[in-house]
């Protein structure tokens, strides 16, 4: 028989998850270039989101639950598993809203883990600093921003020097957009599911742990409704996100989108089937920022000094508001 | 069906390149036209043909550029571009009209003149239609056409401006109204010979928006103007010096 709180935590996770697909920009570049229209981008999407979930999701959710902090998610020696996982759930939540008062794009799995670290600290469970554990973490957040603007600011160059010696007139001009069109959907289909088998993790990742007992297919129980959970939240509600950056405020070139998903997949793509939690959002404004500086376009430094303030204080935020929770609510269990 | 979407975004780029093209060649035919209405005096169906295939053309444009992508970046620029050159036909229409109108309250002279210029402004309407096709083809020719175009149009200004200040009676002095009918059609023509130079003006902002090394070609350009302006001052020292050179030897000999 399922507990009652285990069918809770699960709604909760499928709400965040419903969170983080009504959130996901992924598709807005191939929807602003006009390559796909807002309902098919979602659908797409959706779909997505469901197989990418399903299928590439299992080694950075060990990560976050087995190698970061081990045993803080194993019953056995944290019996009060109810409190810890509301904590994280409630932190990842106000951290996400906090970031989205002042409009910045900040990381949901920088949320997790730091929540993840600030309840193992709060309950003296021990911490892998090495290489095995947060310092992999540490250094794949660290370097993969750099390696995304580097990786898209050198095949931005590329693409204009290889353009710029091709493209002689208005047809052939529409004739490589055409092209990038195309390669552009690829790039965002590969960041799409690259994203899903990252980021549903950032909502189903501690409830994995509670459907252990049973088969292999009731131990992927948590991926698929994940999964349908990030489709769901893409298709009810993330279309206006879509329509929003799609039509509203990307002014992207197919070439400039082609190179921004493209640096972007290549990244959280490798981070997932290593089993690295990366932050998606982070590289994709990397790899934007990269493009940006390729096509000699201006960057507003206050932007972004305040999305590198974010990127460090979130782990610090969710972590502190993760243990203040625990604190709060564990009388209650 | 998005591989569909995609072939069906070329096909319709297609399309609106060779509408875009038709629409550019309509002024040169029409002004052509009116050029022979007016030398023979003789009702010429061609320009009704014309104004017919511009709305025609027009309203097609319209339905493909709605098919297509229209708020991209590129689909923007080739609206725009249609746009001033309806500017140009919608701007011919009223020649013709006034030529009509006020073909007896003219002096023969001046309506003989201005005969003329439309079967220049018909020369500068090719140059118009090149430029939109070279703009399709090479970047390097439609900045030349462009060019072309300019000298034409403003060649042909400069000729309408002694329509507008003329001295009716001989006197010296300046008399004109804007209500004379050589003013009238003067003012219309050069409006839509205006009309043609913004079509260039756009073209050659396509190229610079679109091209992806138009700014190595600006720095060409200056510093192939650089390189005259040196090559002239040197040749101003040589003769200079040249001069010094024969004074001196002009001394020696006395």
């Amino acid at each position: 028989m399922v507990e009652t709180i285990t069918i809770v935590l699960g709604i909760v996770s499928v709400l965040l998850a419903f969170a983080i697909g009504a959130n996901d920009e992924t598709f807005a570049s191939v929807v602003g270039v006009k390559r796909l229209s807002v309902r098919t981008a979602v659908l797409m999407g959706a779909v997505i989101a469901i197989i990418g979930g399903f299928f590439l999701s299992e080694r950075v959710g060990k990560t976050l639950r087995d190698n970061i902090s081990p045993g803080l998610f194993d019953p056995t020696k944290f019996p009060d598993q109810s409190p810890i996982l509301i904590s994280i759930y409630v932190a990842m939540a106000i951290s996400l809203i906090l970031a989205s008062v002042f409009g910045l794009p900040i990381s949901s799995t920088e949320a997790l883990v730091g929540a993840i670290l600030g309840i193992s600290i709060a309950k003296g469970n021990d911490i892998i600093w090495g290489w095995d554990g947060m310092g992999k973490v540490l250094i794949t957040w660290t370097t993969s921003p750099i390696i995304g603007f580097t990786i898209s600011f050198l095949i931005m160059k590329g693409v204009r020097y290889i353009v710029g010696k091709s493209v002689r007139s208005l047809r052939q001009h529409e004739k490589a957009n055409s092209v990038f069109g195309v390669l552009l959907l690829a790039m965002v289909v590969w960041t799409g599911l690259s994203r899903a088998g990252n980021d549903i993790n950032n909502a189903i990742a501690p409830i994995v742990p509670l459907f252990s007992e049973g088969g292999d297919w009731y131990q992927r129980i948590p991926l698929l409704i994940g999964g349908i959970g990030l489709g769901a939240g893409l298709i009810i509600i993330g279309w206006r996100v879509l329509k929003t950056l799609g039509n509203e405020v990307v002014e992207l070139t197919p070439e400039s989108a082609f190179v921004t998903e493209g640096s972007a997949a290549m990244i959280v793509f490798f981070a997932v089937i290593i089993g690295i939690p990366v932050s998606g959002t982070m590289v994709l404004v990397s790899a934007f920022i990269g493009a940006g500086v390729g096509m000699n376009m201006p960057i507003n430094y206050k932007t972004l000094r305040m999305i590198g303030i974010f990127v460090v204080l979130t782990p610090i935020i969710s972590g502190l508001i993760a243990v203040g929770c625990y604190y709060a609510i564990r009388g209650f269990f | 069906m998005i591989f569909d979407k995609v072939l069906g975004f070329r096909t319709i780029n297609k399309q609106i390149e060779e509408k875009l093209k038709q629409l550019s060649f309509i002024p040169s035919k029409y002004f052509e036209a009116l050029y022979v209405e007016c030398s023979t005096r003789i009702t010429c169906h061609t320009c009704d043909i014309c104004e017919v295939e511009e709305v025609n053309v027009r309203g097609e444009l319209l339905k493909l550029m709605k098919q297509g992508q229209v708020d991209t970046k590129t689909e923007i620029e080739k609206y725009q571009l249609f746009q001033r050159i309806n500017e140009v036909s919608k701007k011919s229409k009223t020649i013709r009209l006034l030529m009509t109108d006020h073909l007896e309250n003219m002096k023969k002279e001046n309506y003989d003149k201005l005969v003329i210029l439309l079967k220049e402004a018909s020369v500068a309407g090719k140059l118009m239609h090149y430029s939109v096709k070279a703009l399709y083809d090479n970047y390097d020719e439609a900045i030349n056409k462009v060019k072309e175009l300019n000298k034409k149009c403003n060649k042909l200004i400069e000729e309408l401006i002694a329509f507008r200040y003329y001295d009716q009676d001989g006197d010296g002095l300046l008399d004109y109204s804007f209500e004379e009918p050589e003013v009238l059609i003067g003012n219309s023509l050069r409006v839509s010979l205006q009309e043609m130079i913004n079509v260039g003006e756009k073209i050659i902002h396509m190229i610079k928006s679109l091209s992806y090394n138009h700014q190595e070609k600006e720095v060409d350009e200056e510093e192939l103007k650089r390189i005259k302006e040196k090559k002239k001052a040197k040749q101003e020292r040589d003769k200079k010096r040249e001069k010094r050179k024969t004074k001196k030897e002009k001394k020696k000999k006395k």
